[in-house]
């Protein structure tokens, strides 16, 4: 990779080797030697607090070779500030040094900082979506675009947004978690029809992938945040314990179940009515068939509730 | 089998010399010396007071007090204040400079919050006494770290007057649970709160860090990054080990019902490995729903002998270090609804003896030691490191729970769960042997006398 710092002269410079604390260092790293040398005058210009043009192309060259040098990106935000650089100039680089590391964290602090400066979101949803494109459940990302959204006022298109992304694929937890935030994070009261289309809506998600936790996490989330009680979705977990087209019995079929979530959450409801031997039917069966990697916890759940109830009884 | 000579081999090699692709963590260097370090302890290769040492180890009682005087003379701070999270990051101070950005010093050789609680953990792993700290300076230290939310920076980069954007404002590092759990970790090493109940030193501000970690549950009961971001198995480790290293003051927030949401939280992240990486492979609605009905068809069979780790998010596959962020959330809450007094919390509620075959068959690396993330790619330290760490804690469940028969469906399987006995125990709060942490408890019961 060709080095732009390079380009300027540095002869008044001399480069600060790194103290690496004698013959026998711990963990030491084989640096390439581009990265030494660089990192040698980023020392030397740091310990003088260097205020220049140089500087500020050795800080980008320097991201590429280590992008989570977290004073790196640090002396990066003052110097462009401190020497007035063009902020949009900057979101391009960014935007460059996104593509090829999207896992690094710093990048978005530094762009958080760069766009409040600059203080206009135009570019900032287009690139996220790029960013998603190449990975649809990257965290940083997605925190990103809710900072975005809070400080510009940019709800309006983000439960589209989520929609399209859980249409694409219904199990992206990270889609869900932003419709969530779309639907109640601007924090005002959220009209019950409005919930009632949320309840709907992860109902029919459900119904594509029975088993998909993270249409479940919404539904219930939606439910408890709305202070609605479950029994509101009995029915449908029912029909996911038993479709409707078998009789009707008070049993459940076992060998019908479509929907280990649905019979927990049938548990609990049980539960909550005192119904303590339904409870525990439905625990015994997450526990030896449906759900048998929580085999204990479902166990344990179950001794629990009878313990209790024949205490209280 | 856990190749337990082949993990000390690992690490003795990693601390002599790391190939050119740790690049990317050289700012973070005692991040990977914790990780071998401690990982060398759970495996017995450290040569310290008190402890059983494998004859096989190459690691010399010479070679631990150099270790020592490295992690001071390359990393502690000349104020005594604070430690950098890597000699790569120190700075000679340029004296009186007139070119600068502004008329103020700023210095970017800084504490740092990740490089004081591991360097502080290597030390006590070390059995060093921390008589060369300054304990006091370093509390003041970590009280300028502490944002006004009550969140945690990486560190205090010194203002540079004019600007006045928060960001710049001093503060450095993303604003998620990480920094304040290890700024959690060190005020409990360098007993921070002796010094606060002796009037010393003031305390960080405990009710705004509890009621920092509330803001960030996520709807589905785990802990996230901020308010309304996605709940996440290591940040909801980082949330939880900040409470419990807090102490009695925090406890407000893990009530019933809250350790309750979060037991079941983290238990619901054992996934099995073959049908998550089915999922993962295609985000179409048709496959997910066949992969679906494929697992419960393999459930009703009753093959359920699918190796199952940890995941970080929901519907996400399962990957080495979450078996410890999980295992380790897990670890720290008691059984809901109980004041339980087994030192493993409610780890015993998982999988655990799939676990243990999960990371031994998946992401274990049998030939050149160490773990992977998942299975078929390269070890790396931290996966490394926190795939052990996971073990001892199944470790420390089995040991309670009865022995390796409990847990074995067969003798091959019984094998497999006993090899890995021979680590250490584990404190799954910080995250380093129980001998360790008594190693600290002592300390402190010290400091509270003098």
């Amino acid at each position: 990779m060709p080095l732009a710092y390079l380009d300027y002269s540095w002869d008044d410079i001399v480069p600060i080797p790194q103290d690496d604390g004698g013959d026998n260092p711990l963990a030491p790293i084989a640096y390439h030697d581009d990265y030494k040398t660089a990192m040698g005058y980023l020392r030397a210009v740091m310990s003088i607090e260097e205020c220049s043009d140089r500087a500020l192309q050795l800080t980008a060259d320097l991201i590429f070779m280590n992008p989570a040098h977290y004073t790196v990106w640090a002396y990066r935000a003052r110097l462009l500030l401190a020497l007035r650089k063009d902020l949009e100039s900057e979101l391009i680089w960014i935007e460059e040094v996104g593509q090829q590391f999207p896992k690094n964290y710093q990048i978005w602090n530094h762009r958080e900082i760069i766009v409040d400066k600059y203080d206009n979101p135009i570019r900032e949803l287009p690139f996220i979506e790029v960013m998603l494109e190449l990975d649809s459940k990257n965290y940083h990302v997605w925190s990103y675009r809710q900072w975005v959204v809070r400080r510009f006022d940019l709800w309006i298109t983000e439960l589209d947004y989520t929609d399209r992304m859980i249409e694409i694929d219904v199990r992206n937890n990270s889609a869900w978690n932003h419709r969530y935030f779309a639907v109640f994070g601007k924090g005002e009261d959220t009209a019950k029809t409005v919930i009632d289309d949320e309840i709907d809506y992860a109902k029919t998600a459900i119904l594509k992938a029975p088993q998909n936790a993270s249409a479940w996490n919404y539904l219930l989330g939606v439910l408890k945040r709305s202070n609605r009680s479950l029994s509101e979705i009995e029915d449908f977990c029912n029909d996911l314990v038993a479709p409707p087209t078998t009789e009707p019995s008070t049993d459940v079929d076992l060998d019908q179940i479509t929907s280990a979530r649905a019979l927990e959450v049938l548990a609990d409801i049980y539960a909550s009515r005192h119904e303590v031997e339904k409870a525990a039917q439905a625990w015994t069966l997450l526990a030896e068939k449906y759900d048998p990697i929580r085999e204990n916890y479902w166990k344990f759940k179950k001794e629990q509730t009878i313990q209790r109830f024949a205490a209280t009884a | 089998m856990f190749a337990l000579d082949r993990h000390a081999s690992f690490f003795q090699h990693s601390l002599r010399l790391l190939p050119y692709h740790y690049t990317q963590t050289d700012t973070t260097r005692l991040a990977l010396i914790f990780f071998c370090v401690s990982a060398l302890d759970l495996l017995g290769y450290l040569p310290v007071a008190n402890q059983e040492c494998s004859p096989k180890s190459k690691v010399t009682k010479n070679e631990v007090e150099h270790w020592k005087e490295w992690v001071y003379s390359t990393c502690l701070l000349p104020t005594c204040d604070a430690f950098r999270c890597s000699p790569a990051t120190a700075v000679p101070h340029g004296a009186s400079m007139s070119s600068t950005m502004d008329n103020d010093n700023v210095g970017y050789d800084v504490g740092h919050t990740a490089g004081t609680y591991f360097a502080l953990s290597i030390l006590i792993i070390l059995r060093d006494d921390l008589s060369r700290l300054d304990r006091v300076r370093m509390m003041r230290w970590l009280r300028k770290c502490q944002r006004p939310d009550g969140s945690f920076a990486a560190g205090v980069i010194q203002s540079i007057g004019n600007e006045s954007s928060d960001n710049l404002e001093g503060y450095f590092g993303e604003r998620d649970l990480r920094f304040g759990y290890c700024a959690a970790a060190a005020r409990w090493f360098i007993g921070g709160d002796i010094l606060v109940r002796r009037n010393v030193v003031q305390d960080i501000d405990i009710d705004s860090v509890a009621a920092y970690i509330s803001s960030c549950v996520s709807y589905d009961g785990g802990i996230a990054m901020g308010r309304y971001a996605e709940g996440h198995a290591g940040l909801t480790y980082c949330g939880v080990g900040t409470l419990r290293l807090l102490g009695q003051a925090s406890t407000k927030v893990l009530t019933d019902e809250a350790v309750d949401g979060l037991v079941r939280w983290s238990l619901m992240h054992q996934v099995y490995a073959e049908l998550d990486a089915e999922s993962s492979s295609d985000g179409a609605s048709d496959s997910e729903v066949t992969s679906e009905s494929s697992s419960d068809i393999s459930v009703q069979d009753g093959t359920a002998d699918i190796p199952a780790g940890f995941n970080g998010r929901i519907n996400k596959p399962a990957d080495t270090c979450y078996s410890f962020w999980s295992g380790g959330t897990l670890e720290m809450l008691p059984l809901p609804g109980t004041l339980s007094s087994s030192n493993t919390g409610s780890l015993g509620l998982s999988d655990i003896r799939s676990n243990i075959i999960f990371l031994l068959t998946q992401t274990q690396n049998p030939m050149i030691g160490g773990f992977s993330k998942v299975a078929g790619t390269p070890p790396d330290l931290m996966h490394a490191y926190l795939g052990i760490a996971a073990l001892a804690l199944s470790a420390d469940v089995v040991r309670e729970q009865g022995g390796p028969e409990k847990f074995a469906k067969n003798d091959l399987e019984r094998e497999i769960i006993a090899s890995i006995l021979p680590l250490k125990s584990i404190d799954g709060a910080l995250c380093l042997s129980t001998s360790a942490k008594q190693y600290a408890e002592g300390l402190r019961a010290k400091w509270e006398k003098e």
